[in-house]
């Protein structure tokens, strides 16, 4: 099947709240899932997307955009998701949720990346603190983890 | 994959509310193991594994890493002749802890440094079959010789065995994902190396 842009046809998306986003199919297809819709040729009415809403939707296709587009550089993508990634933890979570409902793997890549820099090198204590994580361990727990482990707390 | 997913959305809904604004309620902790799995991926194998002490969710998180496994013990260690064999089966010890608790299907990269010679040829060879195991994307042994030791050490062979198995149709495939090795202080024969430029899409 060519996905080629200059033959690439419009897509309606809808999203959990109601909101119909119009995408080029070679855009979309980057999403794993629509693209076996579009291979299944159960692509023709608005696409409906259950799990994510208008805004998230919207960005996720920004995205998906900018990594069809076959005129940027590596150079020039990498900077571009370094900025693409700089949002709250509220966005950051839609977006994971989004990346892996609809199966792009280099975005959920892209996002577990900027996760995975909040915590690095960071204290346990502190890395709690940034994303409200309740310790449930006791005292005693705990001393045991540290101790099974002691590894990785050199 | 699909029913993980479907679960702990309707799960972190929840938490969340259906506006963003409660985003700090510990979403993180309710996102599907393939994707934490994911986040820690990206950590060392060290970082990785003091994740485990965050809460009870974590714990048995960080072996499902499938990262890079960077086991190098050589940083932290002074030489010092007196203590290397207490140090060495310390360390062995420890990979071979780290390996034992290893879930991921596949580990980016391999890394093992430390001093040692063939005398931990056990332990060593089911380092490398752990690597091929896991298909690791690039494998670095470094077994370093020691200037100051009382005793000639005996440098590492290359495992014939794993050189057998990688030429059977069985070990064939899982070397094709090699990409980057680099064996240092490791007797290897010609015949191998060539075996791995041949057969390794190295780059």
């Amino acid at each position: 099947m060519s996905l080629s842009p200059s033959t690439s046809k419009m897509l309606s998306l809808k999203s959990s709240d109601g909101k119909v986003l119009e995408v080029e199919e070679h855009v979309a297809v980057l999403c794993e899932t629509i693209k076996s819709l579009v291979e299944d040729g159960c692509a023709d009415s608005p696409i409906p997307l259950a799990n994510v809403d208008g805004a998230t939707l919207g960005n996720v296709m920004e995205w998906c955009k900018k990594h069809a587009d076959q005129k940027a550089s590596a150079d020039d993508l990498e900077d571009w998701d370094a900025e693409f990634v700089e949002r709250d933890q509220g966005e950051l979570y839609h977006l994971i949720m989004a990346a892996n409902y609809l199966n792009i793997k280099g975005l959920l890549d892209l996002i577990c990346q900027k996760v995975a820099d909040m915590i690095k090198g960071k204290h346990p204590e502190k890395i709690r603190e940034i994303f409200n994580i309740e310790n449930d361990f006791t005292p005693e727990q705990q001393e045991q983890i540290r101790k099974d482990n002691s590894w990785a707390f050199e | 994959m699909g029913k993980w997913v479907k679960k702990t959305s309707i799960c972190a809904q929840k938490q969340l509310g259906d506006g963003r604004e409660n985003y700090l309620d510990d979403w993180i902790s309710h996102m599907p193991n393939e994707i934490l799995a994911c986040i820690i991926s990206w950590l060392t194998i060290k970082e990785a594994a003091s994740t485990s002490v965050l809460s009870k969710r974590w714990q048995y998180l960080w072996p499902f890493s499938t990262g890079s496994l960077d086991l190098d013990g050589s940083k932290k260690k002074q030489e010092d002749p007196w203590f290397l064999e207490v140090e060495q089966s310390k360390y062995v010890r420890w990979v071979n802890q780290v390996l034992e608790l290893h879930q991921g299907s596949t580990i980016d990269e391999f890394i093992v440094c430390f001093w040692l010679d063939s005398s931990f040829k056990s332990s060593i060879d089911k380092w490398i079959d752990f690597s091929i195991a896991k298909r690791a994307k690039r494998l670095e042994l470094n077994l370093k010789t020691y200037e100051g030791s009382w005793r000639a050490p005996e440098q590492y062979n290359f495992p014939h065995e794993c050189y057998v198995y990688l030429q059977s149709p069985l070990g064939l495939p899982s070397i094709k994902f090699l990409r980057s090795l680099s064996l240092k202080f490791v007797n290897v024969t010609g015949e191998i190396l060539k075996f791995f430029l041949s057969s390794c899409p190295l780059v």
